[in-house]
């Protein structure tokens, strides 16, 4: 396998265990449950828009210059989210790379480890930002 | 390789699987120097450790398909023996069924289905018969076996002396993190001035001989 191929097919093997752990969160492991996780998703981030309008609604079509309590409620949005993303980060990490507990598979197998840990901090990186913009955009939204 | 708990098995068994680097000494498995080309070692080598992991999220098909990758094994290539082993430690009705609600005797045996499909030529066990009922037991006693005799090198640990007895062919013995004994079975019991005596007795004597000179 050559080394793209081997970095494709590790990602290929994350996005599936991945994707299976999320639909087994989301739908408490019962069968026949994918479309309405899928259709609940639709449905929260709809709802979001509610307490985004009640947050972020009268600070919308904002002009320069910024007032104090403006710059205020700007400056917490930024650090909440910095927050959060860091906490998803957090729970990944252990979740990932401890709660699997295949670690002794892989570093145990002659496969290239910089490659195999790159695919698989990228794939956490990527599912920080899907959480983070499933809890932004209707923020984004209504500004 | 027999001793007390903690008497130091696995550690050494790790470091012969490239999983931990030793402050001192060597490491050579089959002829290759295992920490100047640990990729070479490990390319011919598997380890099973006494939790085996498998993904609960995947079939134990999937699984093996994983770990022959992982070894840089076409699925192609890989899923024809890996059907034949997992059908041959009597997982044939669970091929496509996810690990999740597998007891511990059938992870333990997709483990070891997972170290045996890129062929290794030296598999390392970590106490593989422990959960494992009777007939599993003998199904996978009967596979390491069938290994041995088509030219695979087989180290495990155990604590069920019997199974020591009846399948090494050789025997070391460790305590308190050295090795104490080391031979077939009729060199322990000639190393020991005891030619009549059980293994059981032996181990025994062997680790309270260095207990007490520790």
């Amino acid at each position: 396998m050559s080394s793209a191929a081997a970095l494709t097919w590790f990602a290929r093997h994350e996005i599936r265990l991945a994707w299976r752990e999320w639909l087994a969160m989301m739908t408490a492991g019962r069968k026949g449950r994918k479309r309405a996780a899928i259709v609940g998703l639709i449905v929260f981030a709809a709802i979001m828009h509610l307490p985004a309008y009640a947050v972020i609604g009268r600070f919308a079509d904002l002009q320069a210059p910024l007032d104090k309590s403006t710059l205020i409620v700007i400056t917490a949005t930024i650090l909440l989210a910095w927050a959060l993303m860091l906490s998803q980060a957090i729970e990944s990490v252990t979740r990932v790379f401890y709660a699997r507990a295949d670690l002794d598979l892989i570093m145990s197998s002659p496969v290239k480890l910089a490659n195999v840990f790159s695919v698989r901090i990228a794939a956490i990186a990527l599912s920080v930002i899907a959480m983070a913009l499933l809890l932004s955009t209707p923020f984004v939204d209504v500004s | 390789m027999l001793g007390p708990n903690g008497a130091g098995k696995t550690t050494p068994l790790r470091m012969v699987a490239g999983l931990l680097r030793p402050d001192a000494g060597s490491v050579s498995v089959l002829g290759i120097d295992a920490l100047s080309d640990p990729v070479a070692a490990k390319q011919i080598t598997a380890w099973v450790s006494d939790e085996p992991m498998i993904y609960d999220k995947l079939t134990p098909l999937e699984y093996l398909e994983f770990v022959a990758g992982l070894w840089g094994i076409d699925p192609a290539v890989s899923e024809p023996s890996a059907r034949d082993l997992l059908i041959s430690l009597g997982l044939e009705s669970h091929l496509h069924e996810r690990c999740e609600g597998f007891s511990k005797g059938m992870r333990q045996k997709v483990a070891l289905a997972g170290a045996l499909v890129h062929d290794p030529r030296l598999i390392i066990l970590d106490e593989p018969l422990t959960g494992l009922d009777a007939v599993s037991a003998r199904h996978v006693k009967g596979l390491l076996q069938d290994r041995v005799r088509s030219g695979c090198t087989v180290i495990m640990t155990t604590h069920i002396l019997e199974v020591a007895e009846r399948m090494a062919d050789r025997i070391g013995v460790i305590a308190l993190g050295r090795l104490v004994a080391e031979g077939t079975l009729a060199e322990l019991r000639q190393q020991n001035g005891q030619n009549d005596t059980s293994l059981e007795d032996m181990f025994i004597a062997l680790v309270d001989t260095e207990a007490a000179a520790a």
